[in-house]
């Protein structure tokens, strides 16, 4: 086993991919992520996410350029690299007829765990995404979102050092996502690296730590997601109040942009002039009690905005 | 001591598998998989052959073939079985892999094999795997049911054994790159339909290759599925038309072919990859 400790967990060097048809959909990107990081890669419809995530999958050729998983070429050493990933792909892949626990013992075969001990590693994630009880039932009876949470555990079962998940929580409620993002965050603890992507900006904002913005197969951006925030003219931050707010409540706080989210829950918008301390102190006279400030996932999207402009 | 002995075991049960152990355990859960499908669906992949394969015998051995009398030494019946064993070998070996890719292909569990650490020669062992299952499933039950019909014992069981296993080879091969080829479930029918039951029908099954007029009997010499009657016919009933040894070489050499152009196209990932 070759260490790993200081080896990238993806390393991407001068990508390109062109379809037959001359399309090209990655244009010579390159980067690199660290070993636990979780790091978002956005970018607007057609930029080349997916592209690029099969790609480093192994899903599709590579036109040039170079992606090593730890060290090892995807297109040369496939089954060192494929080894030490798992992938959670947008689309739901199971055979529907399969049963649960047929579907997760067929995938940890693939990647050389035996039954045992797959169930073993399965069982308390199961008991965690309320699925020990329907072990036994095909895959077909559960339903989207249980279908998403089967798929993680599925790749979570593999104990992977790095984790792909492309649009892991798309179209699904907001419990069984942050169900998603709890495990996602307690794995991510242990010391995995993550690749994630997503049109959630919530969901990146929560969960990462550094983004990659690709714009028409071009890779625009690639920092840490509170220095690229940092760099941005206006910043947005979401407030969450001890009591209910109305609109009253915000109504002197116009300069600021304020818009009520929920029952507790307001944003709010600092340009360069203004100042986040200024705020919280004019809110505390307003009799207004704070209870947590978040950057709002509107910075994510000015960036996007501005990155892909 | 023993806090020491439990933290070195729970860290050799946590070893990564080596590469052949990793490569065992994946074979084992294709061919696993592909039989929980089979058995699954018992009535479209086991049943039907065994009547077909009864009522070919009923109507061509016993009610017709009463009428014709012996051929090469043996009742019509006699003569038929055997082709007609290897028959449902023939196209249950095809069928399983064209359909199993292209379900799979589908709804796009492939994916989750090619990308995973699997090799492709695990991966082709273990669709012959399933295969040789369903081959097994439907083959012994006919087998047992006609050889009591036909009164026939096997002559050469080690001749028997592989001829089956290099046709179920070669065929389910075929049906592989055919699973792997085909965009449309449409597409699968195609070679069953336009090669397979011509070269069947043609294959000696039902006549003696050598009492064909010429051109038809060299002609024949060039479908392999003449080749795998014969043999399989001596080593049932003891009878041939062909040099056996010969025969073995045609069919072990058309399945290595085959099985060369399956790994290829499993490498380059044609009809998998982009």
């Amino acid at each position: 086993m070759a260490q790993t400790g200081n080896i990238p967990p993806i390393s991407v060097s001068g990508v390109c991919k062109t379809y037959r048809d001359g399309f090209k959909a990655v244009k010579k990107v390159s980067f690199d992520i660290k070993s636990g990081d979780f790091t978002v890669l956005l970018g607007l419809n057609g930029a080349g996410k997916t592209s690029m995530i099969s790609m480093i999958t192994g899903l599709n050729h590579i036109s040039s350029g170079t992606i090593r998983i730890f060290g090892d070429d995807i297109s040369k050493k496939p089954y060192r690299a494929k080894s030490h990933m798992a992938i959670m792909p947008q689309e739901i892949n199971f055979n529907p007829f399969s049963k649960i626990s047929d579907s997760l013992v067929f995938h940890g075969g693939y990647y050389g765990i035996p039954p045992e001990e797959v169930m073993r590693r399965a069982e308390p994630l199961l008991k965690k995404a309320r699925l020990l009880k329907k072990i036994e039932q095909p895959v077909s009876s559960l339903s989207g979102g249980m279908k998403r949470m089967l798929m993680l555990i599925r790749c979570l079962i593999q104990k992977p050092k790095l984790l792909i998940l492309d649009e892991p929580t798309a179209n699904l409620d907001i419990e069984i996502r942050k169900t998603i993002w709890d495990l996602l965050q307690l794995e991510h603890g242990k010391g995995m690296t993550t690749l994630l992507t997503t049109h959630n900006l919530e969901e990146a904002q929560i969960l990462c730590s550094n983004v990659l913005i690709l714009h028409h197969g071009e890779l625009v951006l690639d920092r840490s997601i509170d220095d690229a925030i940092e760099g941005l003219e206006e910043k947005f931050y979401s407030i969450h109040f001890d009591d209910p707010i109305s609109a009253k409540h915000l109504h002197g706080f116009s300069a600021y942009h304020a818009e009520k989210r929920s029952d507790h829950k307001a944003s709010f918008r600092i340009s360069g002039d203004q100042d986040i301390g200024h705020l919280v102190y004019k809110l505390h006279l307003a009799g207004l009690k704070i209870t947590n400030i978040a950057p709002s996932s509107h910075q994510l999207e000015q960036l996007l905005h501005q990155a892909t402009l | 001591m023993t806090a020491q002995k439990t933290s070195t075991t729970h860290d050799a049960q946590m070893a990564p598998p080596s590469f052949l152990h990793h490569q065992m355990v994946a074979w084992f859960t294709i061919s696993r998989k592909e039989s929980v499908r089979i058995l699954r669906i018992w009535k479209m992949t086991v049943v039907p052959p065994i009547i077909t394969v009864f009522l070919f015998c009923i109507v061509f051995g016993q009610i017709i073939g009463g009428k014709i009398g012996g051929i090469s030494g043996v009742s019509y019946l006699q003569f038929i079985i055997p082709g007609l064993i290897m028959n449902i070998v023939i196209n249950e070996s095809f069928n399983n892999n064209a359909s199993s890719i292209m379900i799979d292909k589908y709804n796009k569990a492939i994916e989750t094999l090619v990308t995973s650490p699997v090799h492709e020669m695990t991966i082709l062992l273990g669709y012959f795997s399933g295969c040789v299952v369903r081959v097994l499933l439907a083959g012994t039950i006919s087998s047992i049911l006609v050889f009591w019909l036909g009164e026939i014992t096997v002559q050469h069981w080690f001749l028997f054994t592989y001829t089956i296993l290099i046709t179920c080879a070669l065929f389910s091969f075929l049906g592989f790159i055919n699973g792997l080829y085909a965009t449309r479930f449409d597409e699968i029918p195609t070679i069953p339909t336009f090669i397979l039951t011509p070269l069947s029908f043609f294959g000696g099954i039902f006549y003696d290759v050598t009492t064909l007029p010429e051109p038809w009997g060299s002609i024949s010499w060039y479908n392999p599925i003449v080749y795998i009657v014969d043999t399989f016919r001596y080593s049932t009933i003891g009878v041939s038309t062909h040099d056996i040894t010969e025969s073995l070489i045609v069919v072990s050499v058309i399945t290595a072919v085959l099985f060369c152009v399956s790994y290829i196209l499993l490498r380059t990932g044609y009809g998998l990859k982009h």
